[in-house]
């Protein structure tokens, strides 16, 4: 078991990732403390030896989006919810923000996690296709509908 | 639009309310990150032995390791466990029934329990000059039935007509299959030896009295110069006819299952009667 203070160090770290991919995924603020609390708690019982800090990311990210799927295969959900609602506290957003990001949540599933480790967290799509378990060729096949359906949403233009 | 999605979910954090639960979720799930060693199970752990010891104690005192069978009209075995008690108790005719709803003899040490019993207002008619009473004691442990045939010949000493032996546990289960005590049984098996045709439907209404005597008549028949000397029953008759046909209480030891606890070392099949005149105190 780990200790509170690998635990603490672990929430400043990560929490802000694991946090988006929650709003990315879920439809209620409820929904994302139960799923931050189960990540942590597996986090705190699991005996996995990271090797390197991008290894823990890592393994976050891949625990944080299979809580969420396994959450809403629990109940049918097919709607989208406003962003207020998936927010507790109101975050300094932007219209030009608000807009981006309900065209992201409006994604179907598939794409939203590889338009965000893609274009926020940073990831390669061979990085990508490791954490999700998926193709590398579907990966890229993933990022280029999504990028054509972000652009009809948002016009402009994609810059890599 | 790489620094438009950058710049909109850069403004997403995690709400500090939302630490706080999460670290307070923890602190309770994990018990203040307490790793559970043996020793946090203690109270599981002594729930868990106390039960095993329960468990137990309950095995040890409800299984029977001696059984006694007295048989008069009324037939009953009890069934002692290790500590000396009844724990349970049969009847093998109605008057055994009736014996038994009458008197509580349960979870009482088996002198105390055979007191009662010889006590009890319906038995005492059986308990006369012309009834036998026989008290067999039969169980695994040869030096445990020894010592409580000791007991049982004691406490009864006081009692007409009581012969008190130990018996064969491999035979019980005939016994009982056949719907009869193992005293009772005995007797039946002693009388079929000397008449084939016996059955035990025939001696099931007898009283071991009428039995006996059936036995005596039986055996009183017999053809003394008979050459069939592997019958050790014509044997003894020859033996018994200078005996009084009368249960007594002798103090020697007699091995084999002769229903006798009297004078003699006898091994093997013995009907034999003791000699009235060892009856002591």
């Amino acid at each position: 078991m780990r200790s509170e203070q690998e635990v603490n160090k672990a929430m400043e770290q990560y929490s802000d990732t694991i946090r988006r991919l929650c709003m990315i995924h879920l439809k209620s603020y409820h929904d994302t403390e139960d799923i931050f609390q189960t990540v942590f708690l597996k986090y705190v019982l699991s005996s996995v030896v990271f090797e390197n800090a991008e290894h823990e990311k890592a393994w976050f990210i891949r625990v944080t989006i299979n809580a969420c799927k396994d959450l809403l295969k629990s109940f049918f959900r097919n709607h989208t919810v406003p962003l207020e609602e998936l927010l507790h506290e109101p975050a300094e957003l932007t219209s030009d923000n608000q807009e981006v990001l309900e065209a992201v949540l409006s994604l179907p599933n598939k794409y939203k996690d590889v338009i965000h480790l893609y274009y926020y967290e940073g990831y390669s799509a061979a990085e990508i296709s490791n954490i999700l378990h998926k193709n590398v060729n579907t990966i890229y096949t993933l990022l280029t509908r999504a990028k054509k359906l972000l652009k009809e949403k948002l016009g402009g233009d994609f810059y890599e | 639009m790489n620094d438009r999605i950058k710049d909109a979910f850069d403004k997403i954090h995690t709400e500090d309310e939302l630490k706080n639960h999460t670290k307070e979720f923890l602190l309770k799930k994990t018990h203040n990150y307490k790793k559970r060693t043996f020793f946090s199970y203690k109270p599981q752990f002594a729930i868990v032995c106390f039960l095993f010891l329960l468990i137990g104690i309950s095995y040890t005192y409800y299984t029977p390791v001696i059984t006694i069978s007295l048989d008069i009209n009324p037939s009953i075995e009890l069934r002692i466990n290790r500590l000396d008690k009844v724990i349970a108790a049969d009847a093998y005719n109605e008057e055994g029934a009736v014996i038994l709803s009458s008197v509580n003899i349960y979870h009482q040490n088996y002198t105390d329990a055979l007191n009662k019993i010889l006590e009890d207002n319906y038995i005492k008619p059986y308990l006369t000059k012309e009834q036998l009473t026989t008290i067999t004691v039969f169980g695994k442990n040869q030096k445990k039935c020894d010592q409580m045939l000791a007991n049982v010949t004691s406490c009864t000493a006081s009692y007409q007509n009581v012969c008190c032996s130990l018996g064969r546990p491999e035979e019980v289960a005939k016994a009982h299959e056949a719907g009869l005590s193992f005293g009772k049984y005995r007797a039946f098996l002693e009388l079929q030896a000397l008449d084939p045709e016996i059955t035990t439907e025939d001696v099931q209404g007898l009283s071991m009295r009428q039995i006996r005597d059936k036995i005596d008549a039986l055996s009183s028949e017999l053809d003394t110069s008979d050459d069939n000397t592997n019958n050790t029953t014509t044997k003894e008759n020859e033996q018994n006819s200078n005996y009084e046909k009368e249960c007594g209480y002798g103090n020697g030891n007699g091995n084999g299952y002769g229903h006798k606890y009297g004078k003699g070392n006898g091994k093997g099949k013995g009907n034999g009667w003791g000699k009235k005149n060892s009856q002591q105190n």
